[in-house]
């Protein structure tokens, strides 16, 4: 059922909404603590903005913040700061257990279109019935995960897995990759490492919502390139490990991600005859921070292979190096209600001697 | 909540019995203090470290912190001030922080102290040799007002390039006849690097050169250390014909009269005082003439 056919008299965004709108996390499982259950999206944009999955950590933040994401990815961070990272996992978008595809660019891509849990189509009218926060769907999960249709489909034609949507252009070779990401812990490497494609698309994966928004924003609104969404996926990763004893491939647990590919045509790629491609994953499923942060990852791509003499703030990695990460555009901008007497009377010297006013950050 | 869950919460830095001593763990302990021998090896040289996320929010100290986490050990006494002063808000929950954490004494007394962080002062007291003073730093980079890109900044520096500078210096000079540096005044560190000395006043900045004491700086947010070893000249940019100028007090303090201490305005019963910024230095004072 490819979302660009659906009809309202199939019941498609009402049931989407219905999904949407379920009490637990998107794959239909309530945590023990209520703010997953009653907030998902909440808790999954902290998850997302920290790069922690853990959502019973995540909803105590957010109640120990009083609701302050900023604050309370600043407690998960904290907290996961500390505590050892005993391996890495490799995965890739195929391993996926798809919940919900969308392929924007394709009509009816391999592996087909599945819409999942979504409020996108459903009309934006506050309800004020009492009864529960959700207008009174049904709430206790009567509606299957109808993630379980992705690999359903995929079985049924003899797919091991979904593929990536944009396979068959890049086997034509219409696709310009750009540099290759390197898997890099930003969180664990020194500041120089950002860089690495690999590092910002970490920075991106947990780039302030906002923030990532904003600028993703800006750079589609008018410039010379045109940005396609792809495909964008929501659903589970399976993490896999190395066992320590046997060397076996063991099942430790599973990710809910969400994961964007973006084309790019025009500007930049101009020259190069091809598309730009950036891709865009992040913890949970706040949708639009995993599109923002492909269209980014696109634009800073195709800057790298043509840099700009003066770049835009979306193409210039440099800069959302400095912008995107949300722990330190508030905590420094916060910083401000910290005591600044002593410098304030250096600023104050200058002024009485007849200096001018120019004055740095403290 | 899962049995799972309470395990991992546990192993947590979440009650006081799960804290490991200093807070951090040993492996981000070895990655700051690597970091800092770089630094104290490279005297004024910005050393990048993989800064990790602490308990306080970013631009709060974080940076420091990790310092003195990573540098404290248990025979340590530990003083924390915020503008000269040991009780001010965000002082204090340093202090609480790394005393809990660590369990090691603390003081008020710059004298007693061995290990003491700080943002914006040099304690008033002259320091001596086998003390640590820990700066918080916001802004590492003393070529950010010549260009924000660490890129730009990270090349002029490995070339020794502060041409710009000198150049922002000279036309400060030419315009109004003296340096518009408030705080934060750059120095050239041991005859190399320009450094920020962070954002002490002009005053504390002499007070850097050839000191006893080993001064270690952190900056969180953008993830940097550097370090002045003990007895290293410390020169602020100036030119040969321009004196550099200190913030001048013409009072003395109107709690403990003293000369030449670093001042802070104050409000007493509606009229405003000059008092001195260091209050620990400023009360012993007093309890010594009473």
């Amino acid at each position: 059922m490819g979302y660009e056919t659906v009809r309202a008299d199939a019941g498609a965004i009402a049931t989407a909404a219905r999904l949407a709108q379920r009490k637990g996390s998107i794959d239909g499982s309530a945590s023990g603590l209520d703010l997953a259950g009653t907030l998902p999206l909440l808790v999954d944009q902290v998850a997302g903005e920290a790069g922690v999955w853990e959502p019973a950590v995540c909803s105590r933040a957010i109640e120990q913040a009083r609701g302050d994401v900023a604050r309370a990815v600043s407690l998960v961070r904290a907290w996961a700061a500390m505590l050892p990272r005993r391996t890495t996992s490799r995965t890739d978008i195929g391993q996926m257990r798809t919940l919900r595809r969308i392929t924007p660019a394709f009509r009816e891509p391999e592996g087909g279109q599945y819409l999942g849990a979504s409020l996108d189509y459903a009309q934006r009218l506050l309800d004020f019935d009492d009864g529960p926060v959700n207008g009174g769907v049904s709430s206790n999960g009567t509606v299957s995960a109808n993630g379980t249709a992705a690999s359903t489909y995929a079985a049924a034609h003899g797919l091991a897995q979904i593929p990536r949507a944009l396979d068959g252009l890049d086997r034509r070779g219409l696709l310009s990759p750009g540099p290759v990401a390197q898997a890099i812990d930003g969180s664990r490497a020194p500041a120089d490492a950002g860089r690495e494609r690999g590092a910002f698309e970490q920075l991106l994966a947990r780039g302030e919502t906002g923030a990532l928004t904003a600028i993703a924003y800006t750079s589609i609104r008018g410039t010379d390139a045109a940005a396609t969404l792809a495909e964008l996926r929501l659903g589970e990763f399976d993490v896999y490990i190395e066992h320590p004893d046997t060397g076996g491939r063991v099942r430790i647990g599973s990710v809910p991600a969400t994961v964007a590919e973006v084309v790019l045509y025009g500007g930049r790629q101009k020259a190069d005859g091809r598309l730009g491609v950036g891709v865009g994953a992040t913890l949970g499923s706040v949708e639009r921070r995993a599109i923002s942060a492909a269209v980014l990852d696109a634009n800073c791509a195709a800057a790298t292979c043509e840099p700009a003499v003066a770049p835009s703030p979306s193409e210039d990695q440099e800069f959302l190096g400095i912008a995107l990460d949300g722990q330190e555009a508030a905590g420094f901008l916060e910083h401000l209600k910290l005591p600044h007497h002593v410098t304030f009377t250096s600023v104050l010297d200058r002024i009485a001697a007849g200096g001018d006013h120019d004055d740095e950050d403290a | 909540m899962t049995t799972a869950l309470r395990e991992l919460l546990d192993t947590g830095p979440r009650t006081r019995s799960g804290y490991a001593f200093a807070y951090m763990d040993e492996s981000a302990k070895r990655e700051v203090r690597r970091a800092l021998l770089k630094g104290v090896c490279i005297p004024g040289h910005l050393v990048p470290f993989a800064s990790r996320e602490m308990p306080v929010a970013r631009g709060w100290g974080s940076g420091g912190l990790q310092v003195t986490l990573a540098t404290i050990t248990p025979k340590d006494v530990l003083k924390v001030i915020d503008q000269g002063d040991d009780q001010s808000m965000n002082a204090v929950g340093l202090r609480e922080l790394i005393a809990t954490t660590t369990g090691v004494p603390t003081t008020t007394d710059a004298r007693r102290a061995t290990l003491i962080q700080t943002r914006h002062r040099i304690p008033q007291d002259e320091l001596d040799e086998g003390q640590v003073l820990v700066f918080q730093v916001p802004v590492s980079d003393p070529l950010r007002r010549i260009s924000a890109r660490p890129s730009v900044t990270r090349r002029l520096h490995a070339e020794g390039d502060y041409t710009a500078l000198w150049l922002y210096l000279y036309e400060d000079t030419a315009r109004m006849g003296r340096s518009s540096f408030t705080h934060s005044y750059p120095v050239r560190v041991d005859d190399g690097y320009v450094m920020t000395p962070s954002p002490i006043p002009r005053y504390d900045v002499p007070r850097l050169h050839q000191a006893p004491q080993l001064s270690l700086f952190g900056a969180g947010r953008e993830a940097a250390v550097f370090a002045v070893p003990p007895y290293t000249d410390v020169v602020p940019l100036v030119f040969e014909d321009r004196a550099f100028e200190p913030e001048r007090f013409t009072e003395c303090c109107w709690r403990c009269d003293a000369e030449g201490s670093f001042l802070d305005t104050e409000f007493v019963d509606g009229r405003q005082r000059m008092v001195c910024s260091d209050t620990a230095w400023c009360a012993r004072r007093r309890a010594v003439t009473e």
